[in-house]
């Protein structure tokens, strides 16, 4: 989903909820799976569309988006993609900092 | 009721409907006790209209300049801004009244206009599409040139190959490929003054045709610099051999121009 997609999306999203959150990767460190400005829309029924990158990092920032939406606050999330011995899974090595928005009401 | 509305999403959404550059200007962390608070929003078009605010007129205007710059620059950014320094009182502190933000960049597509809409035109309109053009098909047969046959292209235009790029809106952002039937109306095409702007041009055909077509152009006075810009034979060198693989080629190498020069 690009870019344009996502604020299309987002755009419909504010018809039908009070709230919805916008995961933005902000910033970059070494190798990590998206890019710089990558998206994922969070709704309040859990569904999400888009991807900053998948595995335990997207999780994580779901986790936060969650959370996130039930209090109306936004939220920045470090996600760090070094290597987990115990884990195993987390292979891109980078870290990302992600900005979970919450897009509500007028001053929005 | 359950929705919202968003200023600053509507310009977003009205920016993208019509084709136009959107850059959403969002804080992302502050020092503690700046006047501007996180989450805060800016969206600016690229005509340099804004909606929201980050809650100081100052700090708004200054924002607009640099959403316009990044437009200008092509990438989204994240940058640190010093607000009001001397206004918090406490001079003899370590306090840096540092503001960051995220400059988002929310970019009108690229258009590909394809010449000739036979048989590689066909693949090649839906990648392109996948991969973000705007697909634009323009033949001189009707029966090739029509909605039926591509369903996806955003637009279909039945010209003259002829008098076809100065119809067409060609600019820095438009990707030009020729695959027509015949050579005769490629070189046509790029006889047109309008192909010199585009960001790439692209044209089909065995390395000997190919060279006969630059050859006749040079030999009536275009440039050099022009003609070495011209892609031919068009596409990254795969070995491709049915119209999907020449089409995935052409999207590789219009890809390699658009994002590395």
């Amino acid at each position: 989903m690009n870019n344009k997609k996502i604020f299309k999306r987002l755009y419909e999203m504010s018809t039908v909820h009070n709230r919805i959150a916008l995961a933005t990767v902000v910033k970059t460190r070494g190798s990590t799976p998206r890019e710089r400005g990558a998206k994922m829309i969070i709704h309040p029924d859990g569904k999400f569309e888009g991807t900053i990158g998948g595995g335990c990092g997207e999780a994580e920032v779901w986790q936060k988006a969650m959370e996130a939406l039930d209090s109306g606050q936004h939220t920045l999330v470090k996600v760090e993609l070094t290597e987990d011995a115990e884990m195993g899974e987390k292979i891109c090595g980078g870290v990302m900092d992600v900005f979970v928005d919450i897009w509500q009401g007028e001053n929005s | 009721m359950r929705s919202f509305k968003s200023p600053v999403l509507s310009l977003i959404n009205s920016s993208i409907d019509e084709g136009k550059t959107v850059v959403l200007a969002t804080v992302i962390s502050t020092d503690p006790g700046v006047s501007v608070s996180v989450g805060k929003k800016l969206a600016v078009d690229q005509e340099g209209r804004s909606a929201g605010s980050l809650g100081d007129e100052d700090f708004d205007s200054e924002v607009v300049e640099m959403c316009l710059e990044t437009m200008k620059k092509g990438e989204s950014t994240s940058i640190h801004f010093t607000i009001n320094p001397h206004a918090s009182g406490q001079s003899g502190t370590h306090q840096k009244n540092r503001v960051e933000m995220f400059l988002d960049l929310i970019e009108a597509p690229p258009t590909m206009i394809i010449f000739g809409a036979g048989h590689i035109a066909l693949p090649l309109s839906r990648i392109g599409k996948i991969v973000g053009f705007r697909i634009v098909v323009v033949d001189d047969r009707e029966d090739f040139a029509s909605r039926d046959r591509f369903p996806e292209a955003d637009d279909i235009k039945v010209l003259d190959f002829d008098k076809s790029a100065d119809l067409l809106n060609i600019d820095s952002t438009t990707y030009l490929v020729l695959i027509t039937r015949g050579h005769k109306h490629d070189e046509i095409i790029l006889r047109s003054k309008a192909c010199e702007k585009a960001a790439y041009i692209g044209m089909i055909g065995s390395k000997r045709r190919a060279a006969a077509v630059l050859t006749s152009l040079k030999r009536d006075g275009f440039s050099q610099k022009f003609l070495d810009r011209i892609h031919t034979p068009i596409g990254v060198r795969i070995g491709s051999q049915t119209p999907e693989e020449i089409a995935l080629s052409i999207v590789a190498e219009v890809i390699k121009v658009r994002r590395t020069g």
